[in-house]
């Protein structure tokens, strides 16, 4: 099964982009102009704020409301800055994703490892291929770095050590030394940060899946 | 390597803490279990970017640290991992020089979140950073400066400059003796410390009781 394909990745990695997080949360008190979005977000800046945009509205997370009896608006036009766009509820349920994300980020990390809008580090590192890779290896008990690196080729032996020491650091592994040999094992962080991919993958078996 | 951090940034550090006892202050020994088990919580209570003041200091066991079941308790009920350094609770002074380093560049609560996390994480000898703290399997392939140096870019700084401030003698090991004076003078002797609202609050269940009282706000934050 390609990456692609596992239940949930689209959807984190569409919530991985840059910036939107910011930009869903930014819409989830109500319909905003292109303008007032853009007020709400002074940190994403107009470009960002609008590709995201459109990328929302293509995907069918988003939708704005046009005078009757107009067509909808095409895919390839610039879109319209005096609409008022608002949360399908497809992307209304996404923000359930983004709010499980927040509450990890709260239980697990510490104020400075926070960056950005809240659920946007969990996200990313739900989202992240080699994280999810390690952490389903580990997921029915611990192993040593040789093992990962057999059953995990793609990343190469030195890229997975510094992977495990950047999983260490962040809180998502801890290492036991079982007679000389170090094993890595998922802690409860690791395993609640599971639960934001799971919530992905339901949103996506409920509603179709994002285009990217 | 990067630039030094000046004598007057410093000063103005412990400056800062004694002058104003409005600044909230938290007061850290790497080698102590209770600065792992607080030291998340007390990100959000007392942030350096708003003018908080982390402190390293070299200080002899807390009573956690004499009383390893009822830590793996707490740690059990805080879900976090326990795996014991094997020096503990030997004092481990490099890693804290460089945590002088640190609190210079107001990073000092990352570095403590990270240096700690390792050591419990894994039984690391935060002492030993710079040679893998005992942790890497022999391959020759592999860095065993890995962790200082993914820990030095945390703090925003060379991987040399932090081997440089681990070294007995260098500025830093001279700043964690200056900052040790300054808090004496404080009436700050032992590790960890809050100093939140003008009060002094010192060790584990002390400053779990200020955490809690405000934790409420810190929770409905997002």
């Amino acid at each position: 099964m390609s990456e692609e394909d596992q239940l949930g990745v689209p959807a984190l990695k569409l919530l991985a982009e840059k910036s939107m997080v910011a930009v869903l949360r930014g819409l989830a008190d109500g319909a905003l102009r292109p303008a007032e979005l853009e007020q709400a977000l002074p940190d994403v800046g107009h470009s960002m704020a609008m590709r995201r945009l459109r990328q929302l509205l293509d995907s069918g997370l988003v939708t704005y409301e046009h005078r009757p009896g107009q067509p909808p608006h095409p895919r390839s036009a610039p879109i319209p800055h005096e609409a008022h766009y608002n949360l399908t509820d497809a992307g209304r349920m996404l923000l359930e994703v983004i709010a499980e994300a927040a509450r990890w980020e709260l239980a697990w990390c510490s104020q400075d490892e926070r960056r950005g809008p809240p659920g946007a580090l969990a996200i990313k590192l739900a989202a992240d291929h080699h994280t999810r890779e390690i952490s389903l290896l580990l997921a029915d008990g611990p192993r040593c770095a040789t093992d990962l690196d057999e059953r995990a080729p793609g990343l190469g032996r030195s890229a997975l050590r510094r992977r495990l020491r950047e999983l260490v650091l962040t809180g998502l592994l801890e290492q036991r030394t079982r007679g000389r040999v170090p094993l890595y094992e998922l802690t409860a962080g690791a395993r609640h940060l599971a639960l934001v991919g799971m919530l992905a993958g339901r949103w996506e078996s409920q509603w179709s899946r994002p285009e990217q | 390597m990067t630039s030094p951090v000046s004598r007057h940034r410093r000063t103005s550090l412990v400056d800062r803490a004694a002058s104003d006892p409005d600044v909230p202050l938290v007061v850290i020994d790497l080698a102590s279990v209770e600065s792992y088990l607080l030291v998340r919580r007390l990100s959000y209570l007392a942030v350096e970017q708003d003018g908080a003041v982390w402190c390293p200091l070299l200080s002899g066991p807390a009573s956690l640290d004499l009383a390893i079941d009822e830590a793996r308790t707490h740690a059990d009920r805080l879900q976090l991992p326990f795996v014991r350094p094997q020096r503990h609770p030997a004092p481990v002074p490099r890693a804290m020089r460089i945590a002088a380093l640190a609190a210079a560049q107001s990073r000092a609560a990352i570095f403590t979140v990270q240096a700690t996390r390792l050591a419990w994480s894994t039984g690391a000898d935060l002492d030993r950073l710079e040679l893998g703290a005992g942790l890497e399997e022999p391959d020759s392939e592999d860095d065993p400066e890995g962790y200082l140096s993914l820990m030095a870019q945390k703090i925003g700084v060379d991987v040399s400059d932090a081997k440089l401030a681990a070294q007995e003698g260098s500025e830093w090991d001279l700043e964690l003796r200056s900052i040790a004076g300054g808090l004496a003078e404080l009436g700050i002797h032992a590790a960890p410390t809050l100093r939140w609202r003008g009060s002094l609050y010192t060790g584990l269940a002390a400053i779990s009781g200020v955490l809690a009282r405000s934790e409420s706000r810190l929770v409905a934050e997002p």
